[in-house]
């Protein structure tokens, strides 16, 4: 009987556990106490911190727990990362909940989301200097596009072992938007460039913004093929959202599917940071890259605005470059504190979603291009 | 700790270059289609309007042809027609003096042709031009004779 016990102790988490295991449930617990208590992207935060935890759990190897070993349930749901295929829903819940008409109204502030893209390839150069291979550089680099799920469909292209690290440097830094963005746009503009107001865009037709999903995705996907299943998915969940007639597909995209994969999306990468695996020199240096990756494309994104403002008549407050990096709609709502700090008369949201677009499409964009390349 | 040389030989510079590149250059196409597109909408608006509105006059002008046709008599259409068949040889425009002439030797007297040009200039089968000539009403005629 005692022999019994020390065999079933030995399989206990208590027996199989190291101090990594201790450092990771430490980082699932953080996370779930920055979404629950600091309200850091919650939707997030939450599953993917509980995820940390349900993957850092010791498991005895062979059992089929463990979310890396064959036939287990976290494996089958983890394949939903690794073939791309939660990434693609989650865009085609962002493209239902997306209204693109202040696109439509200036598409001149397309160029700020453009011009943000910058980090994504400005760190890639930074990864391959730092040793990293091609493949792993394009992976961290499109950590700048602020874009989780971006971030996890081109790394299970490219670097499938680097999705946990990868991911979670992602989505931290999109929590992180109201941390990381204001002092940079701060630091690049004057008090005078932030105060600009900036003209009430047009009324945009029903008609424009039924064509723009169809048209837009011809154009990108001509261009950059490779982008297709994220953009694909990105158009498609617009033109349900602006057909009227799919309402009811469009309500499921922005509802229920998106909220479903989020759930999945959020857990299986949590569980996939299993100590072995995430705490390395190599995922310290994913972080820190990825921080840079996000900090050059918000300066990159403000830097551009107010180059544009030289030759624009119409001038545009340059805060909402910083909006070019994507993470819907947070880099917006930063946008939009920002102005208001300087003047609380001063409303640039809606403004700042131009450009917020236009990084969702752009580091998409950036992800098939490098997935092409490296191909 | 940076190595620049290590992004050299992957050939780093050009795959974020060209990078940079493709990304900013679909953007500003989108950008650039999307500022077009309203204007283009805006013009097939008014082209569909002109069609609309074309397409009112040639109805009006084919019920107003149709009237016509209902109103003349079969007598006059024949009547018409030869005069027609005269100025196909003479030539467009014409004076009307010079119809009457040449409908008068061509022996047709009865009714007399000035009475039967005033009812073809009342029903708009012959139109007159700033030149004090006329011409035939080429749809008109073409709808009902």
């Amino acid at each position: 009987m005692e022999e019994l016990f020390l065999q079933f102790f030995s399989n206990t988490g208590f027996a199989l556990f190291t101090p990594g295991h201790l450092i990771m449930i430490g980082a699932g617990v953080l996370f779930i106490w920055l979404g629950i208590a600091k309200h850091y992207e919650p939707l997030l935060l939450v599953p993917i911190g509980f995820g940390i935890i349900m993957g850092n759990i010791p498991v005895f190897n062979g059992f089929g727990l463990g979310i890396y070993e064959e036939g287990s349930v976290l494996g089958y749901l983890y394949m939903g990362v690794t073939k791309g295929i939660y990434p693609s829903l989650i865009f085609m819940g962002i493209g239902a909940l997306t209204d693109f008409s202040t696109i439509l109204a200036r598409p001149v502030l397309m160029l700020l989301g453009a011009a943000a893209q910058a980090g994504i390839f400005i760190t890639f150069a930074g990864a391959l200097s730092l040793g990293f291979g091609l493949e792993e550089a394009a992976s961290i680099g499109i950590i700048g596009g602020a874009d989780g799920p971006t971030a996890i469909f081109l790394t299970s292209k490219l670097a499938p072992r680097l999705i946990g690290p990868i991911a979670i440097a992602a989505y931290s830094y999109m929590a992180l938007v109201p941390v990381i963005q204001p002092p940079i746009m701060k630091l690049l503009t004057s008090k005078n460039e932030r105060l600009i107001k900036m003209e009430e865009p047009r009324e945009v037709s029903k008609r424009e913004k039924m064509i723009f999903p169809v048209a837009g995705f011809i154009i990108c996907c001509f261009t950059a093929p490779a982008s297709l299943p994220l953009l694909g998915m990105l158009f498609l969940g617009n033109l349900l959202r602006e057909a009227v007639v799919t309402e009811r597909l469009a309500n499921a995209a922005r509802n229920s599917i998106i909220d479903t994969v989020t759930i999945l999306l959020g857990i299986t990468v949590g569980a996939s940071t299993q100590a072995d695996v995430f705490l390395t020199s190599e995922a310290i240096g994913i972080f820190i890259l990825g921080a840079c990756s996000f900090a050059i494309a918000t300066a990159c994104g403000v830097i551009f605005a107010k180059i544009m403002n030289i030759f624009l008549k119409s001038k545009i407050n340059p805060l909402i470059g910083a909006a070019g990096v994507s993470a819907v709609p947070d880099s917006a709502r930063v946008v939009q504190v920002m102005g208001q700090k300087e003047d609380p008369s001063n409303f640039l949201l809606m403004h700042a979603m131009a450009p917020n677009i236009a990084g969702v499409i752009g580091s998409a964009i950036g992800a098939g291009v490098l997935w092409s390349f490296m191909n | 700790m940076f190595n620049l040389e290590l992004i050299s030989e992957l050939n780093g510079w050009s795959f974020a270059g060209t990078g940079m590149l493709i990304v900013f250059g679909s953007l500003a196409g989108l950008a650039f289609i999307i500022s077009c597109l309203h204007r283009m909408l805006e013009l097939y608006d008014r082209c569909l309007e002109i069609i609309k509105i074309k397409k009112a006059q040639f109805f009006k002008f084919l019920v107003e042809g149709l009237k016509n046709k209902l109103r003349i008599s079969s007598g006059l259409r024949e009547y018409a027609v030869t005069l027609r068949a005269i100025t196909a040889l003479t030539g467009e425009p014409f004076h009307l003096s010079d119809l009457i002439r040449n409908a008068e030797k061509r022996g047709l007297n009865s009714p007399p042709p000035g009475f039967i040009v005033e009812e073809l200039l009342k029903a708009n089968f012959i139109i007159g031009d700033d030149s004090r000539k006329y011409r035939w009403n080429q749809r008109l005629c073409e709808i009902v004779l």
